[in-house]
Parts: structure tokens; C-alpha cells; sequence
């Protein structure tokens, strides 16, 4: 079976595949789309909890990255820029569309789990109710950060705070709070089911 | 390794921020201390339930990559030097802008520097087909707006001293003369008098429009109506408890800031649903996308109808200052008011809404044509060339924007109220235009090279000013608040005692 360019292992660094667009290498970017495609459908998806959307955006994310790319600047990561353009992305269509950024649990329970069991399944939607449930309780800086950890295992502390423009101490703080909240609300929960 | 050392470290190994040795030392303290090996277990099971939650299967995800690829200009880069010169230059265009700019401010405006920041510049904005040399504003003036001054309110006003931190503002409404900002917890309604602007603001807690998070509402959607009296708001309540969950559609009208009428609505559904206003505010319509009826609200009688519309697949619901109704799903239908709502299927595509006459406005293979009494007149001829590119969403979204058509070099706008006009710009949807009120003007986004975004305003012809960049503006927004000013939200700065954001007026003069 013969691989098409995009197909190809990527092995290059985003920079120098960002330098080979720079110099008119469409097939390049396709290397770039391919790598992250999926990670910023994540992230996107999880800030619209609206798939057809997120792909709109996707898309929109990555023409507008190809166009701007002359003013990537290349000491920092490719990836962390994309972000913020993702970032931005969904945060106007929110704006625009006039949504409230929130949490429709149908779309949510709409992504399916590839568990097998019922039981696992009940299971899986229960944890995604819970979870959005409580992102709804959380201003938009700690969701941000929250977001861009789990939606994509690759983010370090450091890279959440370049997207978001803050110091990395801020988000360590910020994330670890939450998640102390989160504990705390799973062990109510936990004292509930036993009652 | 002490379980002190270890509670403290753990947060860092479990999000791997520690080094190898201690790392190992966090392993083996897990193997000889059961109660620390436990608390690692907890956490690791708290990481591993956000990472459910926020979990999408790869084989669940289609792939854009052909769409994108064919969506981009392959040829823009290059090895050639010219195209290395021109985005080199590109890339600095705003260092070197400023700089020229600078420097012709020092040449021209020598003698008058010391009156900076003083008066406007007189030169009126050009007409249409008007040449710009000269004419277009040389600086766009910001101004601070006072701190706004809080009035104590009936029961559903809430007066704050000081706003809650940490939310993300965004304006919804801007024009005759009031604003309209909105976070997850508050909506902000501003009342402004911009001759010499004052304002006053009022916050209201969205918990009293029925946002109650405790029994599982969440407000899905905010639709101002277009004279700023009133505002349609969409509940959505999540109390299915995993079984169906059904839609609470609330449609509250507030009046001039001063007195607060709301009126309910209630259908149970849990699909989205495709909304309007008439032009001139007093009718407000919704429907199921999936069909089932179409609910018309009179504001001036206080009256409700409903009409039965069993047709699925609705992309569009639009409603004349006559109560007529429109619908586009696959096929476009009337329902006009006079005759008891039946339903007539039309022939024509594209529907742009109604005009000020009631009249159905649509385009049709490069001309507007305006519809009365079943024949149709046409109202603007752009040619063959131009084709719609903004088209109507499939939500309950209303897009107050105009309808855009373009021939690649051009752009030309449209709406029932305003007409055609045309500006000298390509379209890109990814500049995100938004018109002034009398459309002259266009204000056009674009992104530095750290992702943050930058503004101009841009004319008719298409002479373009860049906007003042100050601050954490990356979640500031605008609205354009009459046909000369523009009004800025912009986070993080200038907190003082109105909450975590601030207000400009930007006056194009």
C-alpha cells in the first residue's frame, strides 16, 4: 500500500514543518493538520459540547492557522499556538451565536462510550453528568484550564499557561483548588449513595 | 521519604513535574506506606474521571483534513524571494506602520502635539462614492466611559456595590443608546446618554430569569430583540435525571430599564428551536426545528398564537412587523396573518427576510428581488458574478447580521431595512465582519503572532484604520453602538470597582 504524504509517520518537528510551509510546502501543513487535527477537535468539542460545530471550528482553526503562519513566532510551540487560535475560535462563536458558555447534558451523553456493559455505560454517562455538572459551577478561567488538561493528556502546566496567558504558578493554583473542590463534592456524593 | 514529603510531592508526581529520583522515591514510599498508596489512588482516580468525562473515542471523530487542505491557497508560501520580503514585511507591518505613522505625526502635527489628546478631528465621514483622500478620521479617539452609577432597583434588580471577579463578559446588545453585557451569572443593562457620557446600569441576577442551577436549569440562548426593549431568553432544564430531558422556553421582556414584564412560555421539548423578532420589535416567534407548531407573540396586544407547522428540517423562522410568518426548511413557506395562518409553500430559494412593507425580500441568481402579491420586482441587480455566501444557521440561533454576497474581490451587504451596499474588501468569514448601523462602516479581526486579536475599522471604499491594542484585549469585543462609535469590553484591566472589566466608547469622528 502506497502512504500519501499526509499519511507518512510524522517524525519532523512542528518547526521544522512549519519552516517547509514557509517555503511552500502545502503537503507540510497537511503533516501539522494530521498531528493535531484530533487534539483541537477535542478541545474545541469540549468548550461547544457540539460536534458539527466543533468540526466548523476545526476547520476554521487550522485555514486560519495556514494564513497567519508568517506571524508564528518560532520560539515558542506550534502547538500552543494553535490553542490559543482554537481557543479564540470557540470563544467567538460563542459571542457571535450568543450562547452561554454551558453544558447540554444530552450532547454530552451523545459521545458515546465504547464500554460494552450497560452497567459500564450507566456508569460512564453518571461520571460525564457529574463532571459537566460541576464545570457549570466554575468561572471560565478554572473550565479553561480544566479543558485544556483533560481534554488533551500532552498539555503540560506550562504550555495551559502560555495558551491562556497566565503564569504557570496561577494555573497550578487554579487547578489544584479544583480539583479539591471536585473532591469534595465526589465524596457528598459518595456519603449520598450510601444513605 | 516521610508521608509529610509525600502528600506535599504528590500532586507534582501525578501530573509528572517531579524528577526521576524523586519519582522513584515516590514509588517505593507507595510500596512500604499502604495509607499514602490509598491517597494516590484517589487522586489517580479523580484524574481518571475527568479524563472520562472529557473523552472522545478517535474513531468517533471525522476527519477535516481534505477539507481544509482544499480550503487553503497552497500557493501562498513560497521559496521565491519576493514572497519572503512581503510576509517578512507583513509580519512587522504594524512595528513599521506605527513607525511611519509616528514620524508623520511628528511631521505634520509638529506644532500641535501638546494637544494630543484633545480635540477631535472635524472631517466628516465620506458618503458613499465618495472619495475618502483626506476625509477618513486620522485617530480613532477611546474614551473611558464614567463608572457607571448603580440605581437601587425593584426585587428582580439587584444593585451591586461591586461585581463578582472571574466571569467572562461579553456584550450581546449594543445600540439606541443602551448595552446589553452578559456573564454566566449576570446580565448588565445599560441605559447611556453619550452626550456626555453618563450611564447608569442596572444588574440583574440571571437565577431570576429561571437560570437555577441547583435544580438543573441553564439558560441555552439570549436574543435581545432589535430595539433593546425586550429580550427573548432560553432555559433549558436538565432535570430529565438522565431520561428525557425536557426545554423550558422562557420569553422575558423588560422595558426601558425601568419596569420588568416577563412572560412564560412553556414546551416540552428537547430539540433546538429556530427564532425571531420582527423588525420592529413587537412580534417574537418560535418554532421546533423538528416541526410541531410555531408560537407568535404579540408584544403590543400582550396576545400569544399558536399555529400548527408540521414540516421538519427548519433552518429559519422570520417574522414581519405585520405578524406574516415565513419558514425556511427544505422548502420555504408563507403564513400570512390575514388569512388565519395557512400555509402557502413558495417558490423561491434564499429568503432574506421581510422588508419594513412586510414584503418577502429574496435573491435569486444574482438579483433581490422583493415579493407582493404573488408577483416579484426586482430591487437590486449585483450580476451573475456575485454569489450568497452567508447563509442561515440550522439552531435557534438568529443571526442579526446582514446577507453577504461576493464575487472574490468585492463584498456586497444586505438587509431589508438598509438595502445594498458595497465594499471594496474581499470576504473571509474568518475576519469576522460586523457593519455599522447605516453600514458604511466594517469592522474586520484579524490575529498578531501570538493568537491575540487586532481590529480595523474599514470603509466602504476601503481605507481601514487600525483600532488602539491596550491591554489583555484578547476577550475584548465590540459593538458597534451607533453609525461613529464602537463600544469595547475588555478584561483584566482597569478593574477598579465594576467587576474584572472595563468599557470603552471608540469614537470614529
Amino acid at each position: 500500500m502506497v502512504l500519501s504524504s499526509c499519511e507518512v509517520l510524522v517524525l519532523k518537528d512542528d518547526m521544522s514543518l512549519v519552516k517547509e510551509v514557509l517555503c511552500g510546502s502545502a503537503e507540510s501543513f497537511c503533516l501539522l493538520v494530521n498531528k493535531y487535527e484530533n487534539q483541537v477537535y477535542r478541545y474545541v468539542c469540549s468548550m461547544l459540547n457540539d460536534r458539527e460545530t466543533s468540526r466548523d471550528i476545526c476547520q476554521e482553526v487550522f485555514i486560519t492557522a495556514y494564513n497567519k503562519l508568517y506571524t508564528y513566532s518560532l520560539d515558542s510551540k506550534f502547538s500552543n499556538w494553535l490553542f490559543k487560535i482554537a481557543r479564540n475560535k470557540s470563544i467567538d462563536y460563542m459571542r457571535k451565536s450568543k450562547k452561554v458558555r454551558q453544558v447540554s447534558i444530552d450532547d454530552v451523553l451523545d459521545m458515546e462510550s465504547r464500554e460494552e456493559s450497560p452497567e459500564q455505560r450507566a456508569q460512564f454517562d453518571e461520571t460525564k453528568r457529574l463532571v459537566y455538572k460541576f464545570m457549570e459551577t466554575l468561572n471560565d478561567k478554572d473550565r479553561d484550564i480544566l479543558t485544556l488538561k483533560y481534554s488533551n493528556a500532552t498539555m503540560t502546566f506550562n504550555d495551559i499557561a502560555q495558551v491562556l496567558n497566565m503564569t504557570e504558578a496561577g494555573v497550578k493554583r487554579r487547578f489544584y483548588r479544583v480539583r479539591d473542590r471536585f473532591r469534595s463534592l465526589l465524596s457528598v456524593v459518595e456519603e449520598r449513595c450510601r444513605v | 521519604m516521610d508521608c509529610i514529603v509525600f502528600k506535599n510531592r504528590l500532586n507534582d508526581y501525578l501530573h509528572d513535574n517531579l524528577s526521576g529520583d524523586m519519582e522513584s522515591m515516590m514509588k517505593s514510599h507507595m510500596k512500604e506506606c499502604e495509607p499514602c498508596k490509598r491517597l494516590y489512588d484517589e487522586e489517580t482516580a479523580i484524574d481518571d474521571t475527568f479524563k472520562s468525562a472529557f473523552s472522545i473515542d478517535d474513531r468517533d471523530i471525522k476527519s477535516s483534513r481534505e477539507l481544509i487542505m482544499n480550503a487553503i491557497d497552497k500557493n501562498r508560501y513560497g521559496k521565491s524571494p519576493f514572497k519572503k520580503v512581503y510576509f517578512g514585511f507583513r509580519k512587522r507591518a504594524f512595528a513599521y506602520a506605527a513607525c511611519a505613522a509616528l514620524l508623520l505625526l511628528v511631521i505634520v502635527k509638529g506644532p500641535y502635539l501638546s494637544n494630543l489628546f484633545g480635540s477631535y478631528n472635524n472631517a466628516g465621514l465620506p458618503m458613499p462614492g465618495q472619495s475618502t483622500a483626506g476625509k477618513f478620521p486620522d485617530r480613532v479617539v477611546s474614551e473611558a466611559l464614567p463608572l457607571p452609577k448603580i440605581i437601587p432597583s425593584v426585587v428582580l434588580w439587584q444593585a451591586y456595590t461591586k461585581l463578582p471577579k472571574g466571569l467572562s463578559w461579553s456584550i450581546i446588545y449594543g445600540g439606541n443608546n443602551k448595552l446589553m453585557i452578559f456573564s454566566s451569572k449576570l446580565l448588565l443593562l445599560y441605559s447611556l446618554n453619550l452626550s456626555d457620557n453618563t450611564g447608569t446600569m442596572k444588574a440583574l441576577e440571571l437565577d431570576e430569569l429561571g437560570y437555577d442551577y441547583e435544580s438543573g436549569e441553564v439558560i441555552t440562548m439570549f436574543e435581545p430583540s432589535p430595539d433593546g426593549n425586550s429580550a427573548a431568553i432560553w432555559n433549558s432544564d436538565m432535570n430529565g435525571g438522565g431520561s428525557v430531558a425536557g426545554v423550558n422556553s422562557s420569553l422575558c421582556l423588560y422595558n426601558n430599564f425601568d419596569t420588568f414584564k416577563r412572560k412564560i412560555f412553556k414546551r416540552a421539548t428537547d430539540s433546538k428551536l429556530a427564532c425571531a423578532w420582527s423588525p420592529s420589535s413587537r412580534y417574537f416567534g418560535f418554532v421546533d426545528i423538528n416541526g410541531g407548531s410555531i408560537t407568535l407573540y404579540d408584544s403590543v396586544d400582550d396576545k400569544t398564537t399558536d399555529i400548527p407547522f408540521n414540516v421538519g428540517n427548519i433552518k429559519s423562522i422570520f417574522i414581519s412587523d405585520f405578524g406574516d410568518i415565513t419558514i425556511a426548511a427544505d422548502k420555504n413557506y408563507e403564513l400570512p396573518k390575514g388569512t388565519g395562518y395557512h400555509i402557502d409553500e413558495l417558490g423561491i430559494n434564499d429568503i432574506l427576510g421581510y422588508n419594513k412593507d412586510g414584503r418577502i425580500v429574496y435573491y435569486y441568481n444574482g438579483k433581490i428581488y422583493e415579493r407582493a402579491g404573488g408577483a416579484a420586482r426586482i430591487i437590486a441587480d449585483m450580476g451573475s458574478s456575485f454569489s450568497l455566501v452567508k447563509k442561515y444557521k440550522v439552531t435557534g440561533v438568529f443571526e442579526t447580521s446582514p446577507a453577504i454576497f461576493t464575487d472574490g474581490k468585492s463584498t456586497k451587504v444586505y438587509t431589508p431595512d438598509s438595502g445594498l451596499t458595497s465594499f471594496s474588501f474581499s470576504y473571509d468569514p474568518t475576519d469576522r465582519p460586523m457593519f455599522s448601523p447605516d453600514f458604511k462602516l466594517c469592522l474586520l479581526t484579524d490575529n498578531n503572532k501570538d493568537g491575540i486579536e487586532s481590529y480595523s475599522v474599514i470603509t466602504q471604499e476601503g481605507n481601514s484604520i487600525k483600532l488602539p491594542q491596550e491591554g489583555n484585549s484578547i476577550m475584548s469585543n465590540y459593538v458597534w453602538l451607533d453609525n461613529t462609535s464602537l463600544v469595547r469590553i475588555r478584561h483584566g484591566v482597569h478593574a477598579q470597582s465594576i467587576g474584572d472589566f472595563s468599557i470603552d466608547r471608540m469614537v470614529l469622528k
